[in-house]
């Protein structure tokens, strides 16, 4: 973790060698010839054993167990297909919302789920040979009845959250509404109020547009209290 | 199209354009240009401007040309209707449907497609005003987009051109030295892998001619390849502190 202390820090591009002997390649990296190059824009991370490289900006990859906010885009008999932003759709079985007893001649998904719901999900399953499968089954997930959606860059969610959710409590303290992250770069804000959205949609495009700068956390809590 | 009356090379040995005969155009890159796009650049080499944007990777439509083990390449190299002295007609000509699939080719062996099966990533090159070598500068530009976009790749491809011309083995041809010119040779160049990827020739010369065009070339996209990394490094500028925390 020595690059960590620094507090800058390079950048490394698609095909730069950032380690050669006695790592083990990690996230978007790739070995070539014995030297470990980056595959992605991004900024290279080295643990004892392994270096990765956190990409600055990409696309959402499914990863089981994330929480992810999609929209209706298909209905079919037994499934709702969701647009998560990602190269996949989201998959959402019928039986997943209506049960066990889920009978398709009897069950009609569209009167639960339509053409342009917003859902809140959890990933159980993705292998990129299937479709992400999804579930609404725990707490807090299912259809959203109200709020604002925000899009953001994947790559910058992490930041959006902070270190043990810090960033994301000092913008809900400072908006006074409750802020719900999808880990596939939609945010949900659960507020009716036009201003408190201008000035949350400030605040994440700040963290956008600089999620890669130092003191971040003060910038967007100066914007929301001036 | 007039006749210039111009020597290709002058008594000083310097070009149309006053250049020395392994000296590139001045480029100028610009990353985000567009901002629908989830990739892009706008890429001046000289007179060439060229605007290449990428999306995806993303769901196949039509279903059934997605290939399960591997995302799909989708390239489109178009001239505008106003980038050349006439008019050119939009309809995607023979020649630019060639091109499309020049350039995929050597595009290919550096994305990582294996990565995202059963997707497609949509690469468009737009060319705003040609002026000679604008399927390398193509390459190059669609390297620096599809960088920007954040696809995984094995390294950049950087793009040059050969060619004999007045006599001289010359690099980086102007659309002057293109058309009177004895020869053409487009040149597209894995520095990371040390490989060629593109590898075209239109005219004639010797094999000794051939291979001082090659080595020029191959030094002249090494010095794009340093121009294509400073891009991508200034767009960020300096990274400062630790960028991502996780949950």
């Amino acid at each position: 973790m020595l690059e960590m202390e620094d507090k800058t820090m390079p950048i490394v591009i698609p095909g730069e060698i950032i380690a050669s002997e006695g790592y083990r390649a990690g996230d978007n990296t790739l070995r070539i010839e014995g030297s470990i190059v980056a595959t992605r824009i991004g900024i290279p991370r080295r643990e004892p054993e392994r270096v990765s490289v956190i990409p600055l900006k990409g696309f959402y990859m499914p990863r089981e167990k994330d929480l992810v906010i999609g929209i209706v885009t298909e209905v079919t008999y037994n499934m709702w297909k969701l647009d998560i932003d990602s190269p996949y759709p989201g998959i959402l079985p019928a039986a997943d919302v209506f049960g066990r007893r889920f009978d398709p001649t009897k069950d009609d998904p569209l009167r639960k789920f339509q053409i342009g719901s917003v859902i809140k999900a959890e990933i159980v399953a993705f292998d990129r040979t299937q479709d992400p499968l999804l579930t609404i089954r725990g707490q807090d997930l299912g259809e959203v009845e109200s709020g604002f959606l925000i899009r953001i860059n994947p790559s910058k969610i992490a930041r959006a959250i902070g270190r043990g959710g810090s960033m994301l409590s000092k913008i809900q303290q400072a908006i006074k509404s409750r802020i719900i992250v999808g880990q596939n770069g939609v945010v949900l804000l659960l507020t009716s109020d036009p201003v408190v959205r201008e000035k949350a949609m400030m605040a994440f495009k700040l963290i956008e547009e600089e999620a890669h700068t130092y003191g971040l956390t003060e910038k967007v809590v100066d914007l929301l209290s001036g | 199209m007039t006749q210039s009356k111009k020597p290709l090379i002058d008594e000083q040995g310097l070009r149309t354009d006053g250049r020395t005969i392994d000296e590139l155009r001045p480029i100028s890159i610009t990353l985000g240009y567009l901002s629908h796009a989830d990739g892009s650049v706008l890429y001046e080499q000289g007179k060439c401007k060229i605007i290449s944007a990428v999306f995806g990777p993303s769901e196949v439509h039509p279903k059934h040309i997605e290939l399960p083990d591997r995302a799909i390449l989708r390239v489109r190299y178009h001239m505008a209707p106003f980038s050349t002295e006439e008019r050119k007609s939009p309809a995607p000509s023979r020649r630019e449907i060639e091109l499309s699939m020049v350039i995929r080719n050597a595009l290919e062996p550096v994305i990582m497609t294996e990565l995202f099966p059963r997707t497609v990533i949509d690469i468009f090159i737009e060319v705003l005003q040609a002026d000679g070598g604008t399927r390398v500068a193509g390459i190059t530009a669609a390297t620096l987009a599809l960088a920007d976009a954040g696809i995984p790749m094995r390294g950049l491809v950087a793009g040059c051109a050969t060619g004999k011309v007045g006599g001289k083995v010359v690099v980086d041809l102007n659309d002057t030295e293109d058309k009177e010119g004895e020869s053409d040779v487009p040149i597209a160049f894995i520095p990371t892998l040390n490989k060629i990827s593109l590898l075209q020739m239109d005219g004639i010369m010797t094999r000794d001619e051939f291979r001082q065009g090659l080595s020029m070339a191959i030094n002249s996209c090494m010095k794009i390849y340093q121009i294509q990394v400073n891009a991508l490094k200034s767009k960020y500028g300096q990274v400062e502190a630790e960028p991502t925390e996780e949950q």
